[in-house]
């Protein structure tokens, strides 16, 4: 990003800015990265713009450049980085090599800029064999893609994985990957059978979340739009939802009308339980979906992932359920 | 010694299991005096136990709930030095939040507790909750406000957050320090206290439909948007946005449905999706545009804390700048100055 008279905007011609900056990091870690080749998405994107779209795009990119490279890194904004870092994990399953996104909460050459820090890292960590997967990297530390999240608005230590340990971590400028952490450790799944996407609606899938006194005509509007196909609904804390007739028949009609629902839980650690609760049964009832400890951005780019997979419902449902990229 | 009203209002704290999950147990009221009796003569503060009826599930409570507690306040208010409310955790931030704007500033503390496992069931953490809401709300210096006691932290009610679903450490403020800690001993921070009065004590007009949150994700549906800004009965909106504030641009679309809602009144209030930080309007292209948009940034309110401060000030009939001004402002220590 560099300052325009409305902010920051994307700047284009970002590779000489970032050789530059390379040389001037000291001679033993300039020695450890790796080689590498800079390819810029045309046009740059606008973290907070980025689409459904431009996650296909990048994983296209990423499948067709592969074969090339030991490793990918991918510069992302961070506003969005943990919703296309998620969505590039499940486009990704069962990829050999390390996908590593990165970004910078202060653009590269500004005072007090991480993003040197977090590229020579990246770069690092896309040089480990044994990361097989798609991952964050930023400040230091290595977190599985479809469990991390933007938890800070300022502190450039802004990504966490809430619900699942950090994957790996930089020790005196030399990445360390937790081996028994790794998807590779635990068995790389198979990649999709089908990988032919069917192009989706950037509005598939609708978000919920609920708060006290949300009147269910709403929720009848967001579900009822043609194009949505499937929905993730934000519950209270362990799973539950308000006492509402009215909503519970409008998630049981959506069900019905063969949408994909699932729920997690609006706390950001810990995991919901349908059914624990008397209140929780007209989810189940309706035949939502747990989402387990899944963040939401990994829940809602599954829901994508899943609708644009040319199978059946039930089997949509069936891998929901399943852990396809450490998610849940 | 201070005399405390204990107000069981539902939750899990009261449940037992039954075939359909869990469920208000009828015996609550007997089995915490009963566990009450048991500790030390003379330790705890003077006590009542009020049962509010019906019981209210956490999940179940929407805004006019709140006015259900506000009137038995009302009717106990004189009586009482200090006040414990037994809750249902899912929502208990909510309500913490709502009240502390229902009720303005305050001459004794309101203090919420609730659990995570029933009273009586192995591990329960509903005795030790409840004993520290009791010492916090009869404590000489207790914070004159809304309060949340939760395994061994006292948190600003209107700052809180359920941030775990299984903890037994569920409740956390991730941008205001907590107000004490009950190591052996209850210790408070000595923040600076709130202002204090006495409290309206009045039921609010809570209308539904009148506020919405709507939270961005790429491929937010602009004519979806659309629709719900366009909806006449929606007077105010929290508008939930990537890291400093930042929403989807949508290709324009979202900015001008945003500045034609607030040109036509509509109050619209820009909180982070981010656990932690302060939304700043006009760090980045996208945040400038909203400010221009009229839009007013929530700084570090909690999402529990905007969409119930919203709800409260238009049931108590602010409108116009008066509304915004309000929003813009820390009215109960929710957010911090400008």
């Amino acid at each position: 990003m560099v300052p325009s008279k409305r902010g920051l905007a994307a700047s284009p011609h970002f590779e000489p800015r970032l050789r530059n900056a390379l040389v001037t990091l000291p001679q033993e870690r300039r020695d450890a990265l790796p080689t590498f080749d800079v390819i810029e998405t045309s046009p740059a994107i606008d973290s907070s713009a980025a689409s459904p779209h431009d996650w296909q795009r990048l994983a296209d990119l990423a499948k067709a450049r592969q074969s090339g490279y030991k490793g990918i890194v991918i510069l992302h904004g961070t506003d969005t980085l943990a919703w296309t870092a998620s969505s590039l994990a499940f486009q990704l399953q069962g990829i050999g090599i390390p996908i590593v996104v990165t970004g910078a909460m202060r653009p590269l050459g500004s005072d007090g800029s991480d993003a040197l820090d977090n590229i020579e890292a990246a770069l690092r960590f896309a040089s480990c064999p044994e990361l097989q997967e798609v991952a964050v990297c930023f400040a230091g530390k290595l977190t599985r893609a479809t469990r991390t999240r933007k938890q800070h608005t300022h502190a450039l230590d802004a990504f966490d994985s809430p619900n699942l340990a950090p994957i790996g971590e930089l020790v005196d400028h030399h990445p360390v990957i937790k081996p028994s952490r790794t998807l590779a450790a635990q068995g790389r799944p198979a990649p999709p059978t089908a990988a032919d996407y069917q192009t989706l609606h950037p509005s598939a899938v609708a978000r919920i979340v609920l708060w006290p006194g949300i009147d269910a005509k709403l929720v009848r509007q967001w579900l009822s739009n043609a194009h949505v196909r499937g929905a993730l609904l934000e519950v209270w804390g362990g799973g539950n939802i308000p006492d509402d007739s009215a909503l519970a028949n409008t998630l049981a009609e959506a069900s019905a009308s063969g949408r994909l629902l699932a729920a997690i839980s609006q706390c950001p650690k810990g995991e919901i339980s349908i059914g624990a609760y008397a209140a929780s049964h007209s989810l189940e009832n309706a035949n939502v979906l747990s989402g387990g400890d899944m963040t939401p951005e990994a829940a809602m780019t599954k829901l994508f992932h899943l609708l644009a997979l040319p199978i059946s419902h039930e089997a949509r449902r069936h891998r929901f359920m399943a852990s396809l990229a450490g998610e849940r | 010694m201070s005399r405390l009203l204990i107000l069981y209002t539902g939750g899990t704290l009261g449940m037992q299991p039954s075939s359909k999950g869990y469920v208000p147990s009828r015996r609550f009221a007997e089995q915490l005096d009963a566990a009450l009796v048991a500790q030390p003569a003379n330790r705890l503060p003077n006590h009542d136990l009020q049962t509010l009826h019906p019981l209210i599930d956490s999940a179940d409570l929407a805004p006019v709930a709140w006015n259900r507690l506000v009137a038995t306040l009302a009717e106990v208010w004189t009586s009482y030095d200090g006040f414990v409310i037994l809750h249902g955790t899912d929502t208990l931030a909510y309500t913490a939040s709502a009240l502390s704007f229902l009720l303005g500033p305050l001459d004794k503390p309101v203090v919420l507790t609730g659990a995570q496992i029933p009273l009586g069931e192995p591990r329960s953490d509903a005795l030790n909750n409840v004993v520290l809401a009791m010492q916090a709300a009869g404590h000489s210096r207790a914070p004159r406000e809304v309060c949340i006691a939760f395994h061994d932290r006292l948190l600003r009610g209107n700052r809180a957050r359920k941030c775990r679903t299984q903890g037994l450490d569920a409740f956390d403020s991730p941008n205001a320090p907590w107000l004490g800690e009950a190591g052996i001993a209850l210790r408070l921070n000595g923040l600076p206290p709130l202002p204090v009065g006495t409290p309206d004590l009045t039921p609010a007009d809570f209308e539904a439909g009148r506020t919405a949150v709507l939270h961005c994700h790429p491929g937010l549906s602009p004519r979806q948007v659309t629709r719900q800004l366009d909806d006449p009965q929606l007077q105010g909106l929290v508008l939930m946005t990537y890291g400093v504030g930042n929403p989807p641009g949508l290709d324009g679309q979202l900015l001008t449905c945003l500045r034609q809602a607030t040109e036509r009144g509509l109050a619209i209030v820009n909180v982070t999706q981010c656990g932690q930080g302060m939304v700043q309007q006009g760090t980045y292209a996208t945040g400038r545009q909203l400010e221009d948009a009229g839009v007013i940034a929530g700084r570090d309110l909690t999402p529990e804390a905007a969409i119930t401060k919203l709800d409260v000030l238009l049931a108590r009939g602010q409108r116009g700048q008066a509304l915004r001004d309000a929003l813009s402002r820390p009215l109960r220590g929710e957010m911090c100055a400008h």
